[in-house]
């Protein structure tokens, strides 16, 4: 096969595996390694992190090694180079530990959410970067510090189109996902970044009034126009992407069901309403354990969601959810401290239970991060024994 | 402060203002004069780094 009909071939394998109506020719399997595989290619974080000629190489050494049907990460994650153009950043690389930390800074606090609410473009302008960065504090910023951010962010993205590019071209892997516009839901932006973990959880309890007013202020702003992009896309799934559309959640972690329903619920309904009507399908990652709201996605039409679940059993997903595909299915833990013979009797019985009759697709549990989070030796096993079980 | 033209690039709206004039943005031709499309992306700039 050229890289050209690779590329199309392993696209495919994932688009069968989602559509349950067809078996795929094997199961495809998807590297969601994020800055282990720096780490994994004898580079400090910091180097591959600060340097985008060093992070090509880090990727194109991960597929040379282990030989994935896609890579979801390619250096996109973490990218500091732009915010420290400003000066400081939220991140907190420690190369000796080999890992990054990211400060929960909120930007709001509980009294200020109707002032958010009220404007959210002039809080985040004068309140949200000051909080953020030292010299929007103090007022010592220059427009040419603002324009040093705007060329960070054109070499970033001229980075994200050389890689991807370089990895369909010279080896033939389909981009993971061909965004049709991106809805980014108001909690889960509160969760993330406006009030934080403890912020949102204090919001819940204390005046949900006020917490109710923020999150309609950043839907109209931040959801709104993207599902109306979706809304506008053409009909039909894009071929060349093994997904057409990715959701990643994580403020449902401190949710209860009632919650869900009322914050998080409505705008994931519409998002798969639109592309259900569009014939797309979605990889929907929900970190933590998202178990006790499965209920909701029961009656979703058969297609539509690739559940990529990050704690929960995939086994109990599949009995729970036959509408659902799966992604994953291999444990990190097993991966760090298992035996290869371990992970390969893992994978055996992934394939033979939920890959008989597609609808299945292997990837690791979690963003594969630390260093201990894998021993390269059993990933290299994983892949030879996916590559010839499958045939 | 931006010492040369006296402007708060902190304050909203003058300092959006300020930017989208004066930053050399990476826009096609076509709308790269479009004062509507040079503030939504110096706003989206901003989005971007407090999320960061």
């Amino acid at each position: 096969m050229t890289n050209e009909e690779l590329r199309i071939y392993r696209a495919k394998l994932f688009r069968d595996a989602s559509s349950m109506e067809r078996k795929p020719d094997k199961i495809p399997h998807m590297s969601f390694f994020v800055t282990w595989k720096i780490l994994d290619a004898g580079y400090k974080l910091s180097e591959a992190m600060n340097d985008y000629d060093i992070m090509e190489k880090v990727v194109r050494q991960h597929q040379e090694k282990y030989g994935f049907d896609c890579i979801l990460e390619m250096g996109a994650r973490n990218a500091i180079r732009i915010p420290m153009a400003l000066g400081n950043c939220s991140y907190y690389v420690n190369d000796e530990a080999g890992t990054v930390n990211y400060l929960d800074k909120a930007i709001c606090e509980h009294d200020e959410l109707r002032e958010m609410a009220a404007d959210v473009k002039k809080f985040f302008w004068e309140k949200g970067m000051a909080r953020k960065y030292d010299k929007w504090a103090d007022k010592t910023v220059t427009l040419e510090d603002m324009q040093k951010v705007v060329d960070e962010q054109s070499i970033f993205l001229q980075y994200m189109g050389k890689i991807n590019k370089v990895m369909q071209d010279e080896y033939g892997l389909p981009p993971y996902a061909a965004p049709k516009g991106y809805g980014y839901i108001a909690l889960d932006f509160m969760f993330n970044t406006v009030r934080g973990i403890k912020g949102l959880s204090v919001d819940m309890r204390k005046d949900k009034g006020a917490l109710k007013e923020a999150c309609d202020a950043l839907n109209e702003l931040f959801y709104k126009p993207g599902i109306e992009a979706l809304r506008n896309a053409p009909v039909g799934p894009d071929m060349s992407a093994a997904f057409d559309y990715d959701l990643t959640l994580l403020c449902h972690t401190i949710l209860n069901n009632r919650q869900f329903a009322e914050y998080l619920w409505p705008y994931m309904k519409e998002t798969f309403d639109v592309l259900a009507e569009k014939k797309m399908t979605v990889r929907l990652f929900m970190e933590g354990s998202s178990k006790r709201f499965w209920e909701y996605f029961k009656d979703l039409p058969k297609g539509l969601i690739v559940l990529h679940p990050e704690q929960d059993d995939v086994f109990e997903v599949r009995r729970e959810l036959p509408n659902v595909a799966i992604l994953g299915g291999m444990p990190v833990s097993l991966l760090g401290t298992g035996t290869k013979q371990q992970c390969i009797d893992r994978v055996k019985c992934l394939f033979d239970e939920l890959g008989q009759d597609g609808g299945f697709m292997l990837t690791q549990d979690k963003m594969v991060s630390f260093r201990n989070d894998a021993n390269p030796e059993n990933v290299r096993a994983v892949c030879d024994f996916v590559r010839e079980y499958n045939g | 402060m931006d010492e040369e033209k006296k402007v708060d690039i902190t304050k909203y709206p003058e300092g959006l203002e300020y930017l989208a004039e004066n930053l050399n943005l990476p826009l096609p031709p076509a709308v790269s004069d479009n004062m509507e499309v040079r503030k939504n992306y110096v706003f989206n700039l901003i989005s971007t780094l407090v999320r960061q």
